[in-house]
């Protein structure tokens, strides 16, 4: 399909001002109208149940503002100026406390009109071109699309948007709202001592970040060292996860071995026990004063009890060995679902030119295998950077080491934040560091598949 | 005749005008308790409405045990309960959100009631900010009586040395900021409160003998650490003796039998003199929420459920150590092993108020690194460590 | 005749190699002893066989040497019966083998033979040689019998991946209570657990909390899957301006730590009046699971365009494209999303505490069965604990068993030539 700078009304495309400065140009009447009244200009040219829908969106959106959002937005600058007021009732014999500003409500509810405003916008501008091209349409003497012709579209030619329309509404109503919201969070100082509703927090600008990286030093070298660990968390188990789990569903994928369906239940019945369930019993088993330990005691293997969770280099070995037992079933299937599904007459054509298994491996399964994982690969990458339940049930990021501000050396980022978030309620703090793990992790993980065979040679493998 | 229909008139609209005062809406009110607490709540709730047939209150209950109190309510002050429990170690980060509504009806009849560390943990500057509720969640020592006799219990190493000799344990849980700084407390070190940060000198000269102190004690063949579940679970078969609270006094009646026997905190040998080890007092309180919209009766049904009869009540359904001081008194609470321990050691116990958030992970720290015996540094670092993270703003 | 050929030659020797080694390990040093003087010598196998009887259990594994031993001198005419018998006899060696390693400090302690307690590292290189002949002559013989030697490393690796379950069975069924037992096999067994998770509800409400979970799984496996596949076949299939730009999006947005934004999600919630409602639960999880999209995009990436471009030809719209042609062939990736979503209200005890706050009624069965292992419940609740997650796992396990056939099935190319 080619790219196409100008629409077929001939307004240009590139440029939002220019298109809207065309169109303002071209128009007639009743469209310069639909400029301050979204859908006249449909109407005017007989498209009047969809002019109609143009024009309640826009009363819908004022009504909202008025009603509800203009409370909050007018105070976003300040985040709220009157703090909950405390007044001594004489005949009560007490202090009647009345509400003030919230500044967690007046953030999120701005940030929500925010994002409603530029949708809103969004929907302006359609309405714009779609009276627009009515216009040009009824002047050049074509027929216009009626509101049935118009629902067909919908499911050939603009297909994507049906099917795009439901499932990004509701990522942006529970991911990217929130996600804004607390990055902004980050240039506050919402922390244990500003809490509402009896306190206000206000904009900071970059003083967390400051904190961060000079002014705390404790605070940083902490950032610095669980972000290592992170790394090295994540590489270590996606790694090791990936590749083992590829080898066991090749294991059974083999062609002699019988009972396929057997060994693949006994891995998949570890899945089918709830991750929090399993990782519990892990914590228990390898106590201290566990059955592991006493088992192993018992059978003479040691003296003293291992300390699996509370010594630091062996909690680390223990939640790697942890983790490989939780994940493995997993990549095991993922790989075995796409082991099927590799044709099998490249491996004939293969080996009838005299390959043998290992070239055939190497040449065939293992390129096939990377193209289609490497999403999950980074899937799975940064859902072990974010990897909260093996840590935090585990080990609880211990053990906690003197020298770290509030973590543990088997913390990753994701669990320290949990900690400063509940336990001490420094929410801007969490926030800022928060914003580091998203920056990191998005950023390889758009370097990595955009750059990777996966997205070049998409139309290849088709 | 006129007249008298006028009259009558007016009468009646006076009437029609008050009647809905009369029947007034109930008043809800939201109390959250933890889960063991709820079945007794109910009855003391209900107990309430029949002493106040006037004035009732209707009452949906939550909930959220008494740890978790503080972080429920920040989360949403606006759903939180309008009467709740908490330890009275939130009462500082409570008051600083507004979240606690003064008491101010009956409050000298309170101060006076209940015993006199009670209320000081339940006041901040010059306000009462909660009903005293229970005074047993500091701790002390459990043991067996078999393994670890009255004069060894008083010494911290005539103790390891007894259970040493039978094969057991002694344990304390020093990766755990309230408990170890009974060392700390003990030998003099002090935690405060300056321009809102947090003070503490545990890292000076004392300090760190103290530090060398619980490096032993962590070192020696005898000692274990664990939780509660490790407690309740090997009493008798591996530990000798616990430093724990009245919580567990039940799990540990039941394995102990007639060995059962708890007493306060024993001396630790510093340098050449034995001092007695301090400990951390621990209050339950009933706290109202600021944001009620029945300050009144909220007010009046948080006294009810703290006042001397339920405080009874709440010993002989929970185990739970009174506040109330006619309570304390009694035989029953006399009798009760656990509890007596703890009174004996709230002598030298310290009152919370002065610790703030920063101690607690910094202080597991330290004692984690002791009981992994990670000596790769000295003493004196890791305690600076320590206190620079204590103190950090 | 036609049996003998069936047989890989080149692996007899070696294994005929290896069942006449097994035997002669016996004669090497198995066991260290210190003797009263502080005399440390070795006890060789045939001594601890002949003279000291109860310290190892050596018997089955001298019989499995022995049967080894004779089997490998038939191997000069070899028989497919022949080493069948030998992979039993190397097996049942290697089992003995790890049978003895497990039981020679208790058996050695009580025997009373030996002065001081036994450990593990008093056992001598010869144990070990046996060992490792016996493993490498199981493997010989699976390989004579052309069969994959890769049987060995996968029975190991279900035993272990099994043992943690095992124990959390045996756990649920176990009368005493507590969390930390020094013992694995329980003293006492009972049913009990299993009634009073399912009859007390005053303190956890299970019956209810399984129910709620079931009903806001069933209906987020619904919605998530179809949502998923609908995202992910717009994004392999059809190309439109912005189709890069929101991959991209698409990929970070889920980056950021999840739990964090709960804060805001849960006045949003409240805001629209849904907080703390089932309703509530669903929409969540809903809209976390649509981010997992790129699995799917991935499969549907590999199932060819002429599918496609044959319908058009024949006049399909691509709506119809989608649920007419796509949809069918792409079993494993329906039923691999559909399975996920269906899991994910069942394990998640994050969410839902922030969500249903103090709302004791509506909570899931993760969260109740989290608040079991709480400080003041751990002792008394544990064997519930397990008896709960004995009950969630198993509607998920039958259900995985179910679906393994259609697991099986891949995408098959037979839809156009080429």
């Amino acid at each position: 399909m080619v790219q196409q700078t100008i629409t077929r009304t001939g307004a240009p495309k590139r440029g939002f001002f220019r298109e809207l400065a065309h169109i303002y140009r071209h128009g007639d009447g009743a469209t310069k109208l639909s400029f301050l009244l979204m859908g006249v200009g449909c109407i005017r040219r007989g498209q009047i149940l969809k002019g109609l829908m143009y024009l309640a969106c826009q009363v819908l959106f004022i009504w909202y503002i008025i009603e509800f959002a203009w409370q909050y937005l007018s105070k976003l600058n300040t985040l709220g100026t009157t703090g909950m007021q405390r007044v001594w009732s004489e005949e009560r014999q007490l202090f009647v406390r009345t509400p003030g500003d919230n500044s967690l409500l007046i953030l999120l509810f701005s940030v929500m009109s925010l994002l409603l405003l530029a949708a809103f916008i969004g929907l302006w501008r359609a309405s714009l071109r779609s009276c627009y091209k009515a216009q040009v349409l009824s002047q050049q003497g074509k027929k216009l699309p009626t509101f049935a012709e118009d629902l067909r579209t919908l499911g050939n030619e603009r297909f994507h948007m049906t099917l795009l329309t439901m499932p990004s509404l509701m990522v942006i109503a529970f991911t990217v709202l929130p996600t804004v919201f607390m990055v902004l969070l980050a240039f506050t100082n919402f922390d244990a001592n500003h809490q509402p509703p009896g306190n206000m927090f206000t904009w900071v600008g970059l003083e967390n970040f400051r904190n961060l990286f000079g002014a705390k030093p404790m605070m940083g070298n902490t950032f610095a060292k669980v972000l290592g660990w992170t790394f090295i968390w994540a590489v270590i188990a996606t790694f090791s996860n990936y590749i083992l789990g590829m080898l066991v569903a090749i294991f059974i994928n083999n062609r002699g071995i019988k009972l396929k369906g057997m060994w693949r239940t006994i891995f998949v019945i570890t899945i089918a026990v709830p991750q929090f369930v399993s990782l519990m019993l892990m914590s228990q088993i390898l106590h201290e004063q566990g059955p592991l330990n006493s088992l192993l005691m018992q059978l003479g293997f040691v003296e003293q009890p291992v300390k699996f969770l509370t010594d630091i280099t062996s909690a680390r070995i223990t939640v790697l060995v942890v983790n490989l037992w939780v994940g493995i079933p997993y990549t095991m299937l993922i790989t075995s679902g796409i082991l099927m599904n590799i044709p099998k007459d490249l491996y004939e054509s293969a080996s009838i030119d005299g390959a043998s298994p290992m070239r055939m491996f190497f040449s065939i399964t293992l390129p096939y295998m990377l193209f289609v994982t490497t999403p999950y690969l980074i899937t799975a990458f940064v859902g072990n950077i974010n990897n909260f339940n093996v840590i935090f049930l585990l080990t609880r990021g211990g053990p906690l080491v003197t020298e770290y501000y509030q973590a543990g050396k088997t913390d990753l980022l994701v669990t320290w934040l949990y900690r400063l978030t509940v336990d001490r309620q420094d929410y801007s703090l969490a926030s800022t560091i928060g914003i580091f793990v998203f920056l990191i992790s998005a950023g390889l993980s758009l370097i990595v598949f955009n750059l990777s065979g996966s997205s070049r040679r998409e139309e290849e493998f088709q | 005749m006129k007249r008298f229909l006028s009259l009558a008139l007016v009468m009646v609209l006076a009437l029609s005008a008050a009647l809905p005062a009369l029947a007034a809406d109930p008043v809800k009110l939201k109390v959250w308790g933890s889960q063991d607490d709820q079945e007794m709540l109910k009855e003391m709730v209900a107990a309430y409405n029949e002493a106040n047939k006037d004035n009732p209150v209707e009452v949906e209950f939550g909930v959220v045990g008494e740890p978790d109190a503080r972080q429920r309510y920040l989360e949403d002050p606006e759903a939180a309960a309008d009467i709740f429990a908490f330890p009275n170690d939130q009462i500082l980060d409570l008051v600083k959100a507004g979240a606690l509504l003064e008491i101010t009806h009956n409050r000298e009849a309170i101060e006076a009631a209940n015993v006199p560390g009670s209320v000081e943990a339940a006041t901040v500057g010059e306000f009462l900010y909660a009903y005293p509720m229970t005074a047993d969640n500091g701790y002390f020592l459990f043991y067996d009586k078999s393994v670890i006799n009255d004069e060894q219990v008083q010494t911290l190493d005539g103790m390891l040395a007894a259970a040493d000799a039978a094969g057991k344990k002694v344990l304390m849980d020093v990766s755990d900021g309230w408990y170890i700084a009974s060392f700390f407390l003990g030998a003099g070190g002090t935690l405060g409160i300056q321009d809102g940060v947090q003070t503490c000198d545990f890292n000076n000269e004392r300090g760190v003998q103290v530090g060398e102190a619980i490096k032993a004690f962590t070192a020696h063949n005898a000692f274990m650490t664990g939780d509660n579940a490790i407690i309740t679970g090997g009493m008798g078969d591996t530990i000798a003796a616990a430093v724990t609270g009245a919580w567990n006094a039940i799990a540990i009646q039941e394995k102990l039998g007639e060995n059962y026997a708890a007493t306060k905190l024993p001396t630790f040998t510093l340098g050449d003199e034995q001092v007695q080890m301090g400990s951390f007092g621990g209050y339950k309180l009933m706290g109202v929420n600021a944001l009620t919209q029945y300050p009144e009766a909220a007010m009046a049904l948080g006294e009810w459920l703290t006042n001397e009869a339920n405080q009874l009540k709440r010993f002989e359904v929970r185990q739970l150590g009174p506040s109330n001081i006619k309570v304390g008194e009694s035989d029953a609470v006399k009798a009760n092993v656990a509890l007596s321990a703890l009174a004996a050691q709230s002598q030298y116990a310290t009152s919370q108020k002065e610790v703030l958030g920063n101690y607690w992970l910094h202080a597991e720290a330290f004692g984690a690194t002791m009981e992994a015996k990670d000596y790769s540094k000295d003493i004196k670092t890791l305690l600076d460590e320590m206190v620079a993270g204590i103190t950090a703003p | 005749m036609k049996k003998r050929t069936h047989l890989l030659t080149h692996t007899l020797i070696p294994l005929a190699l290896a069942g006449v080694l097994l035997p002669i390990t016996l004669l090497l040093p198995w066991l260290r002893v210190v003797g009263e003087e502080g005399f440390v010598f070795a006890r060789t196998g045939i001594n601890l066989l002949l003279f000291d009887r109860g310290i190892l259990r050596m018997l089955p594994l001298a019989i499995g040497a022995g049967v080894a031993l004779v089997l490998s001198l038939t191997l000069a005419r070899p028989t497919r019966m022949a080493v069948r018998l030998l992979v039993v006899a190397f097996a049942a060696s290697l089992m003995s083998g790890i049978y003895l390693l497990l039981s020679a400090k208790p058996t050695a302690d009580a025997s009373g033979l030996l002065p001081a307690p036994m450990m593990v590292r008093d056992l001598q290189f010869g144990f070990w040689l046996f060992l490792v002949i016996a493993l490498a002559g199981l493997a010989l013989a699976l390989m004579t019998l052309r069969q994959p030697t890769t049987y060995i490393i996968l029975t190991a690796m279900a035993a272990i991946w099994l043992l943690p379950i095992f124990w959390l069975l045996i756990t649920s069924f176990r009368a005493e209570s507590g969390a930390y037992t020094t013992y694995i096999i329980p003293k006492g067994w009972t049913a009990d657990n299993y009634v009073r998770l399912w009859t007390e509800t005053e303190q956890f409400n299970f019956p209810r909390w399984y129910l709620n979970t079931l009903v806001v799984a069933i209906i987020t496996c619904i919605l998530t899957t179809t949502l998923v596949l609908m995202v992910s076949y717009a994004f392999s299939r059809l190309r439109f301006p912005s189709r890069r730009l929101f991959m991209n999006l698409g990929l970070i947005v889920a980056m950021f730590p999840g739990f964090m934004s709960m804060i805001a999600v849960y006045h949003i919630l409240k805001a629209v009046g849904l907080a703390k409602s089932l309703v509530s639960l669903i929409l969540v999880y809903t809209g976390g699971g649509v981010l997992g999209y790129t699995i799917a995009k991935g499969f549907f990436d590999t199932i060819p365009r002429s599918l496609d471009e044959a319908a058009t030809i024949d006049g399909a719209t691509r709506n119809t494209i989608f649920w007419k042609i796509i949809l069918p062939s792409s079993k494993p990736i329906v039923v691999y999303s559909a399975i996920t979503s269906f899991i994910a209200p069942w394990v998640d005890f994050v969410f839902v505490s922030v969500i249903m706050k103090d709302d004791y009624a509506n909570y899931t069965v993760a969260l109740g069965l989290y608040r079991m292992l709480e400080r003041e419940h751990i002792y008394a609740y544990f064997t519930r604990f397990c008896a709960g997650a004995v009950m969630v796992a198993l509607p998920i396990t039958l259900l995985f068993i179910k679906i393994q056939k259609f697991y099986v099935e891949g995408v098959t190319g037979g839809a156009v030539k080429g």
